[in-house]
């Protein structure tokens, strides 16, 4: 890097946002080494576009904004390239499987079980319901926030949130059944 | 049933944040000092060395000729080339130039 008068100032605003960054990643994705590489985009993509930032929004609702895009982005090219798969589809064996569980480091031990149930049951929800939900719960963030990041109203943020738990209930309610007959 | 909903939907709560890597900053200034210039030609290189684009390309080229192999054998004669051949001989037959038939001929 050849500006060094930049780098304390984006040091420490990767040192101030990285978990921010990385735990959103990690919670939409479900994995550990995508979330790390799109850690690692999304500074990246601060570091070319901090001159563009126009501090109409606070620098950490932009900062979501662009972890939420890659999360998203990196979620697609993945499920794309398992869907690719020519032969699955040739011989029929793409039928619909049930997500691998992931265990969020920081969920408490007693929980993790249902947890990573929960999560499994979140990947099957629409985005923008299941953004809303992991704001809220991932990252602790009021609707009004979490409007602002997505750029919609407080009141839809609330709806979004009320869908999430109505569809997610269902999904549970669809697992259980299943497996605790 | 509903308890055990109720419990997995809270599951949730309560939650750490996740940390990132301690070696992310290490990491980010390699990336940035490896990162090759936003170059308008460095960018089309790297778009035309995809292989998806330069089979594309290659199949694009092949239809091409592919086409024009087929136009041409179905091609009419040309009328126009056939015209003009007939012209030049009426040309040659409307001068003085000496044929053939000329040189052999006895009478003056």
């Amino acid at each position: 890097m050849e500006n060094n008068n930049v780098i304390p100032s984006y040091r420490e605003m990767v040192a101030g946002l990285q978990d921010m960054v990385y735990n959103t990643a990690l919670s939409i994705v479900q994995n550990v080494e995508d979330a790390e590489d799109i850690t690692q985009d999304v500074f990246i993509k601060l570091y070319e576009e901090l001159d563009r930032f126009r501090g109409e929004a606070k620098l950490s609702t932009w900062v979501y904004r662009i972890t939420i895009n890659k999360a998203l982005d990196a979620e697609r090219k993945r499920k794309a390239k398992k869907r690719g798969g020519f032969l699955n589809r040739v011989w029929g064996t793409d039928e619909e499987q049930e997500p691998a569980h992931f265990n969020h480091p920081g969920i408490e031990l007693d929980k993790k079980e249902d947890a990573a149930v929960l999560f499994a049951a979140l990947s099957k929800l629409p985005n923008n319901q299941r953004i809303a939900f992991l704001l809220h719960k991932a990252e602790g963030l009021g609707y009004a926030e979490i409007a602002e990041i997505m750029k919609i109203s407080v009141a839809a943020a609330e709806s979004l949130q009320a869908r999430a738990k109505t569809n997610l209930r269902k999904e549970l309610k669809d697992y259980y059944q299943k497996h605790f007959k | 049933m509903n308890k055990k909903i109720e419990a997995t939907l809270q599951s949730l709560d309560g939650m750490q944040r996740a940390s990132a890597s301690p070696y992310l900053l290490t990491r980010l200034q390699a990336r940035l000092q490896t990162k090759e210039p936003d170059i308008f030609w460095v960018k089309a290189g790297r778009f035309l060395n995809r292989p998806v684009v330069a089979i594309c390309a290659m199949f694009i080229l092949i239809l091409i000729n592919f086409a024009i192999i087929v136009k041409s054998d179905v091609a009419v004669p040309d009328n126009k080339s056939i015209t003009t051949a007939t012209n030049y001989g009426n040309d040659l037959l409307s001068t003085n130039i000496l044929s053939n038939y000329d040189l052999e001929s006895t009478q003056p």
